[in-house]
């Protein structure tokens, strides 16, 4: 059944293979985010699927990020001089203008924390906090057919962060510390929803987006610096169950995510960018056809970093999502909850 | 006839050549310095070349070989006279003989001679990438080298930072972020496996012992607080800027550890003392914040060399041990093309484009002011 769905909409759009195949040679040719996956994770947050019309849809989210693992290559070495623990907290809007077209707005405020242990300095912290940038995007829905549907991503990350952020010795914090990344970048992926998958209950999602960045100014116009190039690809299900009078939606997703280096002026800068691979089981608890909460966490299963890096520990989300109607239509039940 | 023929052009060739050789002397002569080079012999090790010149009108002697990758440099003087060295090839760790029948050593010990056990000053010198000489000593000297740039006399603030704040960033991992060592498991040159002949070491000699501080280990950790015999030492290390510097960890009768701030400025190492939280420039060699600001730092001499020349010099040498208490991979050098290719990571505030910002040079430092010695001179 899902093999032919795919059949039927690849005879449909027979050029569509060809436009995925040009985004990802297009994005493995561009040069990560800055040392370590502790930045702010906004690229997590796009894959959400597009609003109904007439549907506004707000996201809660508040995103813990744990990383206290030193990797080299693929090595774990047994190394916890420094941790870190960064908290955002995502406000996102979806809104679907028409049948095909909606548009997604988020914005995050973002705190981070730096804990260095040692001999000489039992548990110091550096903390920073402030809102991060800004995401504003498109989606159109493609084609929807057979219970099965493709849309596509396109916009832009605006610089609404602060990337200059002093400590309290007036000293200007690390890249990678700061809660926006002063650069202007471009998004753009495409998604494959197909509801109804294996049983009524059950959808199946598939997720490619690619944020592709530009050169941002640091140290007063001295240095021009370029976080790496994000690719994401993810696939998931989700199923749902009747638990009393609440919709319960347990899920599971594989997100590959690779970066490639970061650079400064036209060199790399080392111990940037890497491939990581994460399992993430969530689950989302519709209480009404307006309100429900979700919850998931994400697992590493597989790093490969370049150089040596601190990396995710674990990773955890908690949220509520609201689905306000602007017309008479129905709402559809929400079901994978990307994040 | 045909032998007449030959016999005039040997001639005129063997004259051409002596004065090919006889102008390229004079030209010599002619440079910045009034130095002169004596090339004696080359052998199994590389080329000992030594360069007689001035700095600051004080007489300097340098001995150093490309191939065995080292520059030493000592004042000239031995009790109130200048001496005429020659080199010596083959014999490490001599290096050269005086016009008074005295044999010295890579540490500017006299080994053998009259003045035996006698020691040359050693010269506040250390090596290091082009780009930081030119950053820390705007229109440094280059030996030989015509060009010159603007000078530019050394900052001294009177603020809570002695160097302008603005200059001074966070190099990314954080106060202690890079775990400087103390103390660390030595090796003999037998057990040391993991070093390779090629590898870059800091060596120091302290009375009869001789210890090596890796270049890969140092990548790594930037500092080591250590005690040779009785002497307490500090081995300071940037790998931003390539600079080895030997501290005294006694200063002004207060005994320090250090460790590495995370700061940088001019993209070189800023270490603090934890006995005050004093903040030091490793170039600068002075105190730029905190209680102690303003203290110039005592050096010693630290000679950077190849591990095959320095197990050569010194054979009973020990090293320290990979097994530092840390896990890393110090086989892989961390910073990627950064030793070779022209990036500096961080602003500096001038830039001298006269030699290739990677090139490792050597140089002195008297009255704030530096001369920089390249290798090409050492071949």
């Amino acid at each position: 059944m899902f093999i032919n769905t795919i059949n039927i909409l690849l005879r449909k759009i027979k050029w569509f293979p060809a436009f995925f195949m040009v985004w990802i040679v297009q994005t493995g040719n561009v040069h990560g985010q800055a040392c370590c996956s502790g930045g702010v994770p906004i690229s997590n947050m796009i894959g959400v699927r597009p609003a109904e019309i007439h549907h506004l849809t707000i996201r809660g989210t508040y995103d813990g990020n744990y990383l206290n693992s030193f990797f080299t290559g693929s090595d774990k070495l047994n190394e916890n001089i420094v941790s870190r623990y960064s908290q955002t907290v995502f406000i996102q809007g979806i809104y679907g203008i028409t049948e095909r077209l909606s548009i997604n707005a988020l914005m995050n405020w973002v705190h981070h924390k730096r804990t260095v242990t040692s001999a000489y300095s039992d548990g110091s912290s550096t903390k920073v906090s402030g809102f991060g940038d800004a995401i504003l995007l498109g989606q159109y829905k493609l084609i929807k057919f057979n219970e099965a549907s493709i849309y596509l991503t396109g916009g832009i990350k605006i610089p609404t962060g602060k990337s200059d952020v002093k400590d309290e010795n007036g000293i200007l914090m690390a890249a990678d510390l700061q809660p926006g990344t002063g650069s202007w970048d471009m998004i753009a992926g495409a998604g494959f929803v197909k509801s109804h998958f294996i049983r009524p209950g059950m959808s199946f999602t598939s997720t490619f987006i690619s944020k592709l960045n530009t050169y941002s100014e640091r140290y007063n116009g001295q240095q021009n610096y370029k976080y790496g190039n994000d690719f994401q690809f993810l696939l998931g299900i989700t199923d749902s169950f009747f638990m009393k009078s609440m919709l319960l939606n347990p899920g599971l997703l594989v997100r590959f995510w690779h970066t490639t280096p970061d650079k400064i002026e036209d060199s790399l800068f080392p111990n940037t960018g890497g491939t990581w691979i994460y399992l993430a089981p969530s689950v989302n608890f519709q209480f009404t056809d307006m309100i429900s909460i979700f919850g998931s966490t994400e697992i590493p299963v597989y790093q490969k970093l370049t150089g040596s890096q601190l990396s995710t520990t674990i990773r955890f989300a908690l949220g509520f999502q609201l689905n306000i109607s602007t017309s008479k239509n129905k709402l559809l039940i929400p079901e994978m909850k990307d994040f | 006839m045909q032998n007449n023929k030959y016999f005039k052009l040997f001639f005129i060739l063997f004259f051409m050549g002596s004065g090919l050789v006889f102008w390229s002397c004079t030209k010599a002569d002619e440079q910045p310095g009034n130095s002169l080079q004596t090339n004696v012999s080359t052998g199994e090790n590389g080329l000992i070349v030594l360069i007689h010149d001035k700095v600051e009108g004080i007489p300097v002697i340098l001995a150093g070989s490309e191939e065995d990758h080292f520059i030493v440099s000592f004042r000239n003087e031995l009790e109130g006279s200048s001496l005429k060295f020659e080199a010596i090839q083959d014999s490490l760790p001599i290096i050269m003989k005086d016009d008074k029948g005295n044999s010295w050593d890579i540490t500017g010990t006299a080994v053998s001679g009259p003045s035996k056990g006698e020691k040359l000053i050693f010269m506040r010198s250390y090596m290091g990438y082009w780009f930081s000489w030119g950053t820390f000593f705007p229109g440094a000297k280059i030996y030989k080298n015509p060009e010159t740039a603007k000078f530019q006399p050394r900052v001294y603030l009177s603020g809570e930072w002695l160097v302008p704040q603005n200059q001074v960033l966070s190099g990314g991992p954080g106060k202690d972020g890079i775990p400087a060592l103390k103390n660390p498991e030595f090796l003999n040159r037998i057990e040391a496996s993991y070093m390779n002949d090629e590898d870059l070491v800091l060596g120091v000699v302290v009375g009869s012992e001789a210890r090596a501080y890796p270049h890969k280990i140092l990548d790594w950790h930037e500092i080591i607080n250590d005690k040779v015999q009785d002497r307490s030492i500090v081995i300071t290390y940037c790998p931003l800027t390539g600079t080895g510097i030997g501290w005294n960890q006694d200063q002004k009768g207060i005994t320090s550890t250090f460790g590495v701030s995370g700061l940088l400025y001019n993209s070189n190492l800023v270490p603090y003392d934890r006995e005050t939280d004093s903040y030091w420039s490793q170039m600068r060699l002075d105190c730029i914040k905190g209680s102690r600001k303003g203290e110039k730092i005592e050096t010693f001499q630290l000679i950077e060399t190849t591990w095959k020349t320095w197990k050569k010099a010194y054979p009973n040498t020990r090293v320290v041990s990979s097994n530092t208490g840390y896990s890393r991979n110090y086989s892989r050098y961390p910073y990627g093309n950064y030793k070779t290719d022209a990036s500096v990571y961080f602003p500096i505030s001038t830039k001298d484009s006269r030699l290739h910002a990677k090139e490792v040079v050597h140089g002195i430092i008297l009255n704030d002011k530096a001369v920089i010695y390249r290798f090409e001179h050492f071949q």
